[in-house]
């Protein structure tokens, strides 16, 4: 059986992708570009410049896993897909839980799949004042090969489950606008793992969308590499150095690469990290600072109705009714029990007897768009950040449960449970309102995001930013950022096609100036 | 003071024989935003300064105090050449120290200017000692020909064009090499079209 089961996967990684096991020993490698991370940025910079005839090296701290390693063991793919194990925090008055993806495709393995394109008053208020050429306008063609390239499109209504239909219901009965969701999917078939690794490969991470394609065309993906650094000759990027991330978190064999051009891409954490590690400053001084991260809180409702929230798609619909109001969106995301469990603040029996009635829950959760921005250290070598919600956003969040609590009760929920460690459940409207307007201790609440962005903020004032509209690093030569941290601003939606839309249009601005770039 | 606030300058076709207003406004801002105009000008394009001499003004870190105009460094001309091996080169001219608005006369006379404090014009080589400023262009005084014990020598200017829709108005920064160390910055200085070289 396991000479079958070996029989089966031999031979079926790409030629082109590599992993601990094919760096025994100290390599050295040599390329046109080098791209730190696989996600959202670094991949479709990948493809596009691959495309475009440039020898590409990705390089991922996280390993190299197809659609075939993806199951039902929750707690498997948390430590196999979730940096730290899911475990990240940012500190503060209320901390905050930030989770981001360590795998071959980065956080679009492990997230939703919605694919927004970045509002347009976003994007003129980036032109206005951070003076760089985001113009719809400029942006649509971007944005129009992003959609084609991940298949960004609304779910197959057979494919959507009770807990989304209950509450579309919930909105209507309200009259709240609600728009169906765009997520990047081929026929979804509904298994609700999207944030586990999508098992039917029907979501269209860039695992399976442009790795592939920038495998094609030649780029060579390096897995289970941890970048220390990135060397230079005076200010120019020369390439970098790191180590064989070894299954028990130790360093293996030493890797070098040298490139013309050297492109973090490793998110609005670690790319500032790499870039604190590597010596490189700002004359702006604003490397690591304008973190914003669309706080979201989540709300549970009880129903007396099997809901079997696992059966259908994730975040079939987005209520967007309050957006005007900062508060962004309410969505139903399940999460499977493991995780349920975990999230709850109830404890012993209680809590048993709560999972027990998992099939009458509906996760729902609502972002808000921040106030304030936060910053990111590096400590000892490794990114540290802190964020301190504003007073406007926690009222908006208590604005926000209020609202949904509201069309969760309005339309049958028994019980919902609250992100608040000092009470848990409200099984009325009239308790839901009592303990809303009630003082909340900021330390009270349960916040998590997904959404880490504008670190390295793009921006042509090069005292105020950290790269000019293309993510070229001020003052650095041949040093390219493609990854969330170059968003001037939180964007009040979700974030993968902006930055998707950003790297390829940066790639653009690398394949229409290669002369300078390769020389 | 930003960019935007400067006075409009005049055009690279006629320039005038005194400093403009966007100049004059550049000579009294303070060195922090001096800073901040530096660091967001524009790579110069070397055909808009071969060829042509430049008015230049001394801006240092105490403007309040005399002591340039005493020193007879206030006012100043740089000129930009093509030399017989293709590279860009410049050099200074000594200019009388009247007002600040009045016309540059050439020292020791109009008919004869002296030129002197030569250097070479090129990109600033992101990989090279002199790499401060990727986005101007230096003025190396080292390699300018000047002689051996020439103090110009240890000069290393950088040159930025203050707002990309005029090619008439730049700022300096000066930088003094001593070995492998720099000092500086030394001062800012504003170059403005004057006249064909």
């Amino acid at each position: 059986m396991v000479a079958a089961k070996a029989a089966v996967y031999e031979g079926t990684a790409p030629s082109n992708v590599f992993t601990r096991h094919d760096m025994r020993g100290d390599t050295v490698l040599d390329c046109d570009v080098v791209i730190i991370g696989s996600g959202a940025g670094g991949a479709p910079v990948a493809a596009e410049l691959a495309e475009a005839g440039f020898d590409v090296i990705v390089l991922e701290e996280g390993s190299y896993y197809q659609t075939r390693d993806f199951t039902a063991d929750t707690s498997k793919m948390v430590r196999q897909l979730y940096r730290d194990g899911g475990a990240t925090m940012a500190l503060g008055t209320s901390p905050i839980m930030l989770q981001e993806g360590k795998a071959v495709g980065g956080s679009t393995v492990i997230n939703g799949g919605m694919s927004w394109r970045t509002p347009e008053d976003i994007l003129e208020h980036w032109v206005k004042d951070a003076r760089i050429g985001t113009t719809p306008k400029e942006m649509e063609p971007y944005f129009e090969r992003v959609e084609k390239r991940i298949h960004a499109r609304v779910n197959d209504k057979e494919a959507i489950g009770r807990d989304n239909w209950l509450l579309k219901e919930g909105a209507d009965k309200k009259g709240w606008k609600i728009i169906d969701n765009i997520r990047n999917q081929v026929h979804c078939a509904g298994s609700n793992r999207c944030a586990f690794g999508c098992p039917t490969g029907a979501k269209q991470s860039a695992l399976v969308s442009y790795i592939p394609r920038a495998l094609h065309f030649g780029a060579r993906v390096y897995a289970d590499v941890r970048v220390d650094k990135i060397t230079l000759q005076g200010k120019r990027a020369t390439g970098v150095v790191g180590r064989v991330a070894l299954p028990n978190g130790g360093a293996g064999a030493k890797v070098t690469v040298r490139a013309n051009l050297v492109v973090p891409a490793c998110g609005s954490l670690h790319t500032p990290a790499l870039l604190e590690r590597s010596g490189l400053k700002s004359p702006s001084g604003r490397v690591g600072k304008n973190l914003t991260l669309h706080p979201n809180v989540k709300m549970i409702a009880m129903f007396d109705e099997d809901v079997s929230s696992y059966r259908g798609v994730h975040q079939a619909f987005q209520v967007r009714e309050f957006v005007p109001e900062g508060i962004g969106t309410f969505a139903a995301i399940n999460l499977p029990p493991g995780v349920t469990a975990m999230s709850l603040p109830h404890r012993g029996r209680v809590l048993g007897e709560l999972m027990d009635q998992y099939n009458h829950m509906v996760v729902s959760g609502l972002l808000i768009e921040d106030h304030t921005t936060g910053s990111v250290r590096t400590i000892a070598g490794r990114p540290q950040s802190f964020y301190d919600m504003a007073k406007e956003d926690l009222a908006n969040a208590v604005r926000g449960l209020s609202l949904l609590g509201d069309l969760w009760f309005n339309i049958g929920a028994k019980k919902l449970i609250l992100p608040f460690h000092h009470a848990v459940e409200a099984t009325s409207p009239a308790e839901l309102k009592k303990i809303l307007s009630a003082p909340i201790p900021a330390s009270a609440w349960e916040l998590f995001t997904v959404h880490m962005m504008g670190t390295c903020a793009m921006g042509a004032d090069r005292t105020a930013s950290v790269t000019d509209e293309f993510g070229m690093m001020h003052d650095v030569d041949r040093l390219m950022i493609a990854d969330a941290s170059l968003l001037p601003t939180a964007i009040r939606t979700n974030p993968m096609e902006t930055i998707m839309a950003l790297a390829t249009r940066n790639a653009g601005h690398v394949i229409d100036n290669a002369r300078r770039f390769l020389s | 003071m930003s960019v935007a606030s400067l006075p409009k300058a005049h055009t690279f076709s006629a320039p005038s024989p005194f400093p403009t207003s966007a100049a004059l406004a550049l000579e009294a801002t303070p060195f922090d935003q001096l800073d901040d105009i530096f660091m967001n000008g524009t790579t110069p394009d070397p055909e808009q300064l071969e060829g042509w001499e430049f008015r230049g003004i001394n801006r240092m870190p105490l403007n309040n105090v005399p002591w340039a105009v005493a020193a007879g460094i206030k006012k100043f001309v740089k000129g930009f050449y093509r030399g017989n091996d293709g590279r860009l080169m410049g050099y200074n001219v000594p200019i009388v120290c009247n007002a600040l608005d009045g016309r540059w006369h050439y020292k020791p006379s109009d008919e004869a200017p002296k030129h002197w404090g030569f250097f070479e014009v090129t990109p600033v080589d992101a990989t090279a000692r002199d790499n401060k400023f990727l986005h101007a262009v230096l003025l190396d005084y080292g390699k300018g020909g000047n002689a051996i014990y020439d103090v110009m020598r240890g000069l290393r200017d950088y040159l930025v064009q203050v707002d990309p829709r005029n090619p008439d108005l730049y700022l300096g920064r000066a930088y003094y090499a001593l070995g492998p160390a720099r000092l500086g910055k030394l001062n800012y200085f504003i170059l403005e079209r004057h006249r064909r070289a």
